[in-house]
């Protein structure tokens, strides 16, 4: 055996001689990303090199239990090789960054404390030399493991020789070079140690500590780099590191703050909007009183060289406890309404998200609608159109009704406090995605060693999870959550606003602008009042949304039946049929014909008595057009809240005061849109195709005028939704079959046709128009 | 708090005379942002051209309402009191019809004269909450504050067509 230990101790030696001078060619895959990243740390300062060998000895008893996990736990093995590995590539390192090396044996030791001590010292040498014998490549690696054990049981370590084989088939051993990402990690981080840019290295990768988190005072980094590290923390936060260059001014520290503390600080401020404040050191009384009161517990200037600074405050460098305190500026945007605190606090995180996001996390449940909701919707046809009247249920329910949406006749007094972005406090589902970000808030100050991109990823798929869960309409407290009206009147986001509104009213309005925010929805506008209605087609034309008309109640719940629309602004009061009357129509016949919210064409009526109890008249000719029961605005003239009330009750979804205010209509628009559009989203992006597309061939503003007057004809299209624009193209082909099968007659007056097109508006196929409006509406 | 542009678009029209009495600037120049051509502002300008029609023919109706009421009333008794309400609601009617084109404008003096006239149409008072007494006091309301829309109308009218150089 003695020779054996001989051996090892030799091929040690000749392991970290290989290390620091040329790549250890003998290395496997595995153990290559961590012998290289030690070896070129080495590389750089060799002279160094053999402290690291003097400390060897001392890691490795700290491994002892180690190989025990190993063979007690096999699953586990991947792992326990991967630290070991690591630990083996940072042996060398050991001797370079004492501070680091207690955490290092912590992971060591959790890891390995975990299972019993197996009870037979043969089993615990097994390993060792089992990575040893059959693939000598490891051997490097090893020794220092063997060596230290191989004091204590030398012995035994033949017959583990034997029986290892059986014990790690090749395989197992190939999946634990492949697996250990702290490797591959370690890796890049010592590669870019030497020459990245700072902010790479501030922030470190879990598995990088030793290397990264080295004390600031670390000489090759300062000596060689004119790289520093300082401490830096918020009040009542942990401090965190920056890394500075050894001119830079207190300027430039404010800078990489901002960078590190992204999150927090980033979105808020500029860093000129920080301070820093410098703490003297109290401890040394004597020497440093005179310092102190030269420099006392001050503010620093943004000249100021912050080494030089540091320097003088602190002989010696400056420690943890020392941290630059960062200071802000109190919050100048005004506070949000009491209503949603939560909210408010943490509206900068939650941002990104709503706008990443988009379409795509709510594919999630559009595929794959949770069981409960479809059999609710087919069972109960009921509850089947819940989900948007949920607000006005909601409303019903809290007995507390949203604040005014639109702010009409109060306007003037309440511009300023208007609330700014739509998307922000909305109905959409995606408002949950609060939860999970308010964690991450707090990550900048007590941030784990952690990848920062791998957090991101987890908090971005969170937002996902409770999507699906806002159409079921049983349950209350989500649909509390999702409900809009209450945290979506009060969003408070006075600081977007300005700019929002005027990049929307612009008249110069950059074309492509608005293809991306505003959703591709069909809108029918019911206004009665020619003025009004031209006002508002207008607008949409100016958002690029397709619209059409309707002069009266009766007359939009026969359009509405054509089918393919998202959105109704309805006017209350209508002559023939009021707004109240044709929405409780409309909200009658999705129920008789089952469209729920994710009651796609498909989703027929195999259910229930109901299926077999609609009306002739009452059925609803292409069901495909019918992805959801439509969002109907009410446009009150009326301020009032009874009659909020009652729109509300009637099955309205909403309701903005007239005179419509732009800025809401728009935001209503792109609000009830976007959720339309992530139920049909199939149809959003083929539109999204198609308008890119056109967007290329014709980049003038016509292409809205395209739409609305293709749109019509489109309708009659099995299959794909009237959103979706490869529909529209096919319109062209005109009416197919399914429309022949419409109880609606066929546009015939071409007369009214030509005169709605010099409006600005087409008609779609629709019953005669009733002359009825107690005043001739046209002029 | 309007915006700077704003202000400056809206400038244009609230320093003629008379046009900060009667026109909300705001609502009156989201109109005018739609406008693709500041110096034509021929989409405003057609929308304001069309209500003034809209508003000129809805006060003749106004007016003819009137005359076939205080004719009715004057001629007949108990008996037509079906059809005098059904003319106080078209009365009524056709104020909600241009209050909301009007208010669509920023037009507000006539949108609340004309809001005024729904609700006395409707024997309400002029805020819609409590009842009027019998129908001719409604009927009274209703003369002079048509009388008074009109009167705001007209005004206005002149200012807006001073904003669209159409002195005439």
């Amino acid at each position: 055996m003695g020779d054996l230990k001989t051996r090892i101790r030799s091929k040690l030696l000749r392991k970290n001689s290989t290390t620091s001078t040329a790549p250890a060619p003998a290395r496997s895959s595995a153990s290559s990303a961590g012998s290289e990243g030690g070896q070129r740390k080495a590389a750089q300062r060799s002279g160094l090199k053999s402290a690291s060998l003097t400390k060897l000895p001392e890691v490795a008893t700290t491994r002892i239990p180690h190989p025990d996990d190993a063979l007690s736990q096999s699953a586990v093995l991947p792992r326990r090789t991967g630290g070991l590995f690591g630990i083996a590539g940072n042996g060398t390192e050991e001797s370079l960054e004492p501070k680091s090396k207690p955490s290092l044996d912590n992971t060591v030791t959790t890891t390995a404390s975990s299972p019993p001590p197996s009870p037979t010292a043969v089993r615990a040498n097994a390993p060792q030399v089992t990575l040893e014998e059959p693939t000598p490549i490891h051997i490097p690696v090893q020794p220092p493991q063997v060596s230290s054990e191989s004091v204590v049981t030398a012995p035994e370590e033949p017959p583990s020789e034997s029986e290892e084989p059986s014990e790690l088939p090749p395989s197992t051993r190939s999946t634990s070079k492949a697996t250990p990402p702290d490797l591959v990690r370690r890796q890049s981080l010592v590669t870019t140690s030497n020459a990245r840019i700072i902010k790479t290295l501030l922030e470190p990768p879990a598995s990088g500590a030793p290397f990264t988190t080295g004390p600031p005072t670390a000489d090759y980094f300062t000596a060689g780099m004119l790289h520093r590290k300082i401490w830096v923390k918020r009040a009542n936060a942990s401090a965190t590191l920056v890394q500075i260059r050894e001119d830079d001014l207190v300027d430039d520290v404010r800078d990489m703050i901002l960078r590190k503390y992204n999150n927090s600080l980033g979105k808020t401020f500029d860093s000129p909007d920080l301070t820093l404040r410098i703490v003297p050191r109290v401890d040394s009384k004597d020497s440093n009183s005179t310092a102190k009161g030269k420099y006392g517990d001050r503010p620093l200037g943004p000249e100021e060289e912050m080494c030089r600074t540091l320097d003088a405050y602190y002989p010696g460098g400056q420690t943890v406890n020392e941290a630059l305190l960062i200071e802000v500026p109190q919050r100048r945007t005004p506070k949000a309404s009491p209503r949603v605190p939560l909210y408010y606090t943490h509206h900068d995180d939650t941002r990104p998200y709503d706008s990443q996001s988009e379409y795509f996390p709510p594919m999630l449940p559009v595929t794959n609608p949770s069981p409960s909701a479809t059999t609710v919707h087919s069972h109960d046809s009921r509850q089947s159109i819940a989900h948007p009247p949920t607000h006005s249920i909601s409303v019903m329910q809290t007995g507390q009704l949203p604040p005014l949406p639109s702010p009409g006749s109060m306007r003037r007094a309440h511009h300023s406090s208007r609330p700014k972005n739509p998307r922000h406090n909305t109905a959409s589902p995606t408002i949950l995605a609060n939860l999970p970000t308010v964690a991450s808030t707090s990550r900048p100050q007590a941030r784990p060693r952690h990848d920062s991109s791998a957090s991101e990823t987890k908090h971005s798929i969170v937002p996902n999870a409770p999507i699906p869960t806002p159409p079921v309409p049983t349950d209350p407290t989500v649909r509390q959550t999702s409900s809009p009206p209450t945290p979506r009147i009060a969003s408070p986001r006075p600081d977007k606003k300005v700019k929002k509104r005027r990049v929307i009213e612009t008249p110069s309005l950059p074309a492509g602008l608005l293809d991306g925010s505003v959703p591709p929805i069909n809108v029918l506008i019911v206004e009665d009042n020619i003025i009004n209605l031209r006002v508002l087609g207008a607008f949409m034309q100016r958002l690029k949304v397709r619209w059409q008309r309707a002069m009266n109640g009766k007359e939009a719940v026969d359009k509405w039946r054509a089918g393919g629309f998202h959105l109704v602004l309805m006017d209350i009061q209508l002559p023939i049929m009021n707004g109240l009357e044709a929405t409780k129509e409309i909200r009658r016949l999705e129920r008789v014909n089952s469209i729920g919210v994710f009651s796609s064409g498909n989703h027929e009526a195999p259910n229930l008595k109901a299926g077999n109890e609609i009306k002739e008249e009452d059925t609803l000719t292409d069901r495909s057009l019918f992805k959801s029961p439509v969002i109907i605005v009410a446009l009150t003239a009326s301020s009032l809240q009874s009659d909020r009330h009652e729109a509300l009750a009637a099955g309205c979804n909403d309701f903005l005061t007239k005179p419509v205010n732009f800025v809401w209509l728009e935001r209503k628009v792109k609000e009830w849109g976007c959720m339309q559009a992530l139920i049909d989203f199939d149809g959003w992006r083929k539109w999204k195709d198609f308008a890119a597309q056109s967007d290329t061939n014709d980049a003038t503003s016509k292409i809205s005028t395209s739409y609305s007057s293709i749109a019509p004809r489109s309708k009659p299209n099995t299959n794909l939704s009237p959103t979706s624009a490869a529909n529209a193209m096919n319109g062209k082909m005109g009416p197919t079959a399914a429309n022949g099968v419409t109880t609606l007659p066929k546009p015939k007056d071409e007369e009214k046709k030509n005169k709605r097109k010099s409006l600005g508006v087409v008609a779609p196929p629709t019953l005669p128009e009733e002359d009825s409006p107690p005043v001739s509406t046209k002029t | 708090m309007a915006r700077t542009d704003s202000v400056k678009e809206a400038e244009g029209i609230m320093a003629i005379p008379g046009a900060t009495d009667n026109i909300d600037s705001a609502t009156f120049e989201q109109i005018l942002e739609m406008d693709d051509d500041e110096e034509e502002r021929e989409f405003s300008k057609s929308i304001v051209y069309d209500f003034f029609g809209q508003a000129e023919s809805t006060f003749q109706k106004m007016n003819k309402e009137l005359c076939i009421y205080t004719h009715t009333q004057r001629e007949a008794t108990a008996d037509t009191h079906h059809s005098e309400n059904k003319d106080l609601k078209t009365l009524s009617e056709l104020g909600h019809f241009l209050k909301g084109s009007s208010a669509t404008l920023g037009l507000t003096k006539v949108k609340d004269s004309c809001e005024k006239i729904q609700h006395y149409g409707q024997k309400k008072d002029e805020t819609g909450t409590k009842d009027l007494a019998d129908d001719d006091e409604a009927l009274g309301k209703l003369k002079v504050t048509i009388k008074e829309a009109q009167e705001e109308f007209v005004t206005v009218e002149k200012v807006l067509r001073k904003f669209y150089h159409d002195e005439g």
